[in-house]
């Protein structure tokens, strides 16, 4: 029946572009199940649209790449509060800042406001995207904003107010930064910071570029033959970061970083780097100790894809999806490659993207952001992916020609991922140009959330509502400050299973998430042992704890 | 979905060919006037002879070459319904579905396309890449036996066999299934793509790293894809003809589509630079520097036009003048990694060798060691008296560019000065064996006797 209907379309409407799209790419609704998000943004009060500058016939690349979200609970009341990052218009004034929302849920339903204007974080400049750490060791968490041009630290200083503190940290980066992240390398307990950059790109220095239909688009990044180099800040421990790109061996090689993830992906006890690049090799810098790193993604085989080819890396998740006690990895790609799933066996990889069941689903698409999470707390993990292209599409799905719906992957039973339906997880199908994705859980009911900044578009907040939740439990993983402890790792042993879960702010694209940990039970509903794994290497068990609510882990309590 | 729905609707619908429209775009306005003219052409052939296949095929492969994958879907789909002997309608409405995602649908298509044309490899190893995807492991194994056995030549039917084996967990069978492919065709850069993956599941580190050294990209062997390219019109077109000219040495014609380029599309900067470039090759200095000239008029802060300046200024023996421009383009780029090339090589010229050698150094930092980039950045170390460093970046240059005589003569007497016999001996055995201009190898041999006052052994 549903065939026949497509292929009267086919031929009866040889002319009809756009119909035939969404009749394409709409899977069988027949299959569809209940929807595991609802679209709440408006509702909710998250008031942003994000723009781009883009004024057609010009195409400038940095308007196809922005912008970001972080999830962090700014004035420590325990709620997930927003930070929102704007782009604006290339070699302009920004006229419209970031935006900070607090989050002030008191009832049934998630409620936002806008206090931008008193924060002193709207910020400056072409935007990308946001990391989020407690730089000063103050207890709150603070912002460092990347941008087409210099970076920006935001110092919370507390009752949603920050002051901008780029240039007394040292941090004033002003290449084009995108994903960034705060980790602790040399295991000083001092975060440092991570900059991945994209390519050295200057408006005067923009070229013309055309699909392959012959119409100027945005260029792929290899038309400018300008990769660029990464920088890594050490902390100082005084709230000031010296640049060790050159001396950790980081500035060796240049490449298009756009996803970044950190993990102690060789179990050595040091936190290593991965980087996954736009058309070129991934990195995966290994930390050797010393304050040096070494690129190691070639040999360990997550450098480029089975086919030795090296993909449109985006948006990155590491995370121990075959809970064999290490982090594996997924790299995002341009619509036409797959995604690269990389399993982790003793440190080498071995790709398993096929086996995953994550070869096909998302291939029309796009990937930017993405996430693996537990959402409907099943204990397996989910997959979220928000979409949108970077070239003029054929056959648009709506008015905007790079817009594309979001994927969600339901985790199976065979360790295999499938498509849910509705796509996206939303009954009515969104489609949009996704960028950065952030998970979190805004209201503590132990479902995800996610937010999906759109380029050119309002925000996304995806509140889940999936009927059919299970069991869960969550952790806040802080040091003596009450910071959390990116990086810290919180094994949770139940019912025979060992779970193995990350302190993980970075990852995705352009993003930074709640860092409180969180694991789907399923049908469990006992109490679960659990143990902390601090970055130093030093272990603290914290002994049973109940399902159905976030537990704080201070370290050494 | 759509086009297995048309093959579907079409096998209970067979008495309708004869009243087979051609699909055409709805965006037609929006394309370019020689896409939307070779578009008119093909529809036209159909709608003069819907029932001949090889009027669809075109057409297919004209929206295919130009990026209108959905269409092309769609008219890959109602010509095979024509039920030709032709097996290509079949074969690229299969790969137009696989790069969708619809595996069902290409593997339903290619099954069509391999009845008409059984004999022809890559529908079987695409059968089993795509098999693979799905988890069929037994099915893919010997769709790839299948394309092995009709051409053994083709490495795609091995590689694939070696693929299953690695996703079955076998990684020894892997190595098996590889192993006629090391011995009959060493070159072949993902065979060692694969022997490293094997090695990698195997937590083999130091065979893993050998082979990841040698390790690249597979080259398909797929006839009937690569005619597609053919079928390109416009913009893109004109570029991959310009550039074929240029490689085959006929400038005049090269020179021609370009400058009908520029006024096609006169925002593309790319244009200036290829055509400045194609003057330059004729020697038409001041036609370049003319070109140039006009071109910084319409992009005044564009690096590469100060960097193609450089260039016009270095033919025309004008050192210093290239100089500063090669300066500017630095000024307006400062880590654009060819003129960083550029730029030790006009330092080289002025004898600045130690300079040269910190400009090629950044050139090679943010970008990759080129063959010409290690030739030179070798010969500058060289010449500042560095030679175990030349020796070292020749040496480098050689494992990236093995096929390279020079480097391979450059490393020889670069170790030997430097004093490394073995090094030198086997840098110049590795010429030798390349064959070729034996009168350069000679000398180099005795450049080395004379360095290391010994004879081979």
């Amino acid at each position: 029946m549903n065939v026949r209907r497509v292929a009267l379309i086919g031929i009866a409407c040889t002319a009809c572009g756009d119909e035939r799209a969404a009749v394409e790419s709409t899977p069988p609704e027949s299959s569809a199940g209940p929807a595991w998000f609802a679209e709440v943004a408006a509702q909710s009060e998250l008031a942003f649209t994000h723009t781009s500058g883009h004024r057609p016939p010009t195409y400038r690349i940095p308007e196809i790449m922005g912008g970001g979200a972080a999830l962090f609970d700014a004035d420590g009341d325990g709620k997930l509060d927003v930070y929102l990052v704007q782009s604006g218009t290339l070699g302009e004034p920004r006229t419209r800042p970031n935006r900070l929302f607090r989050n002030v849920t008191a009832g049934a339903e998630l409620r936002f406001e806008d206090v931008t204007d008193s924060s002193g974080a709207g910020g400056s400049g072409y935007g990308m995207g946001v990391a989020t750490g407690d730089y000063d060791a103050d207890g709150d968490v603070d912002l460092y904003v990347t941008n087409w041009g210099a970076n920006l630290l935001l110092r919370n200083d507390g009752d949603f107010t920050f002051t901008d503190v780029t240039a007394t940290a040292g941090v004033g980066e002003t290449s084009w930064g995108t994903s960034a992240a705060f980790l602790d390398f040399d295991a000083d307990g001092v975060p440092d910071l991570y900059v991945a950059n994209y390519i050295d790109w200057t408006i005067g220095g923009e070229i013309t570029c055309r699909n392959a239909m012959g119409t100027v688009d945005y260029c792929n990044p290899d038309n400018y033959e300008s990769p660029a180099l990464d920088t890594l800040f050490r902390g100082n421990g005084d709230g000031t970061f010296t640049d060790v790109s050159e001396s950790s061996g980081i500035a060796s090689e240049p490449g298009t970083g756009l996803g970044i993830v950190c993990s102690d992906f060789d179990g050595d006890g040091r936190v290593d780097i991965f980087v996954a690049n736009d058309g070129m090799p991934d990195f995966l810098w290994r930390n050797t100790a010393e304050g040096r790193f070494e690129n190691v993604a070639a040999m360990a085989g997550c450098a480029v894809d089975q086919f030795g080819v090296a993909k449109a890396g985006m948006g990155v998740a590491a995370i121990d999806v075959d809970e064999d006690g290490d982090t594996d990895l997924l790299v995002g790609n341009i619509r036409e490659q797959t995604d690269s799933f990389y399993a982790n066996q003793n440190g080498l990889f071995v790709d398993r993207t096929l086996a995953s069941g994550l070869g096909v689903t998302s291939r029309p698409f796009t990937r930017f952001g993405l996430g693996f999470f537990d959402f409907d707390n099943d204990g397996r993990l989910d997959l979220y992916q928000a979409n949108g292209r970077v070239n003029r599409q054929e056959t648009p799905f709506t008015d905007d020609p790079f817009a594309e719906p979001d994927v969600v992957m339901r985790g199976k039973p065979d360790g295999k991922f499938e498509e849910i339906l509705p796509r996206g997880g939303v009954a009515h199908g969104l489609f949009a140009t996704g960028r950065a994705a952030a998970f979190g859980d805004f209201d503590d009911d132990g479902g995800i959330d996610v937010v999906v900044v759109n380029r050119d578009a309002p925000v996304h907040l995806l509140r889940n509502v999936h009927p059919a939740r299970g069991s869960w439990i969550g952790f806040s993983v802080v040091d003596e400050h009450g910071a959390p402890v990116p990086h810290a790792r919180v094994k949770c042993t139940h019912d025979g299973r060992a779970v193995m879960r990350e302190v993980r702010v970075e990852s995705s694209y352009l993003a930074a998430h709640d860092p409180r940990v969180h694991i789907g039970l399923g049908t469990y509903g006992g109490a679960v042992d659990v143990e902390v794994i601090w970055p130093s290497g030093k272990r603290e068990s914290y002994g049973e704890r109940a399902p159905g609510s976030y537990h704080v882990l201070r370290a050494g309590r | 979905m759509c086009g297995a729905a048309v093959i579907a609707i079409a096998l209970a619908c067979s008495d309708v060919d004869a009243n087979l429209v051609p699909p055409t775009p709805g965006n037609e306005a929006a394309l370019s006037p020689s896409l939307r003219e070779a578009i008119g052409h093909g529809a036209a052939e159909v709608r003069a002879d819907p029932s001949g296949s090889a009027a669809w095929l075109e057409l297919g492969m004209t929206y295919e070459a130009n990026a209108l994958d959905g269409i092309a879907e769609e008219t890959y789909a109602l010509g095979a319904r024509i039920g030709s002997g032709d097996g290509r309608l079949p074969y690229h409405l299969a790969r137009l579905r696989a790069l969708r995602g619809d595996l069902d649908g290409a593997l339903e298509a290619s099954a069509e396309a391999a009845r008409r044309s059984p004999e022809y490899g890559p529908i079987h190893w695409r059968r089993g890449g795509w098999m693979l995807t799905q988890g069929r492991l037994d099915a893919a194994a010997e769709a790839f036996e299948r394309a092995e056995a009709i051409d053994p030549k083709d490495p795609a039917g091995r590689w694939g066999l070696a693929r299953v084996a690695l996703e079955s967990g076998q990684p020894s069978r892997a190595l098996a299934a590889l192993a006629p492919l090391t011995e009959r065709a060493p070159d072949y850069a993902y065979t060692h793509h694969l022997l490293a993956s094997a090695h990698r599941a195997a937590g083999d580190r130091e065979r893993a790293a050998r082979e990841t050294a040698l390790a690249g990209k597979p080259v398909w062997n797929d006839a009937w894809e690569h005619e597609i390219d053919a079928w390109r019109v416009g913009y893109h077109a004109d570029v991959a003809r310009a550039k074929d000219a240029v490689r085959s040495g006929d400038s005049e014609t090269a020179a021609a589509l370009l400058e009908a380029l520029r006024v096609s599309a006169p925002g593309d900067i790319n244009v200036y630079g290829m055509l400045s470039d194609v003057y330059l090759e004729r020697g038409e200095l001041d036609r370049a520097r003319s070109l140039l000239v006009q071109a910084r008029e319409r992009f005044p802060d564009h690096h590469r036009i100060a960097l193609n300046l450089a260039d016009v200024h270095e033919r025309a023996g004008e050192n210093g003048a290239a100089l500063e421009e090669i300066e500017a383009c630095l000024a307006l780029h400062a880590t654009y990694a060819p003129a960083h090339l550029r730029h030790g090589r006009l330092l080289m010229k002025h004898g600045k060798n130690a300079d040269a050698v910190r400009a090629f150094e950044q050139a090679r930092t943010l970008g990759n060691l080129t063959l010409p980039l290690a030739q030179m950045l070798g010969v500058a170390l060289a010449r500042t008296g560095a030679w175990d460093r030349a020796a070292h970046v020749f040496a480098d240059g050689a494992a990236l560019h093995p096929n390279s005589l020079d480097l391979a003569l450059m490393e020889a007497e670069a170790q030997a000065r430097s004093g490394a016999a073995a090094a030198a001996w086997s840098a110049l055995a590795r010429a030798e064996r390349q064959g070729g201009d034996a009168a350069r190898v000679a000398a180099t041999r005795t450049k080395l006797v004379h360095h290391l006052g010994e004879e081979r052994q």
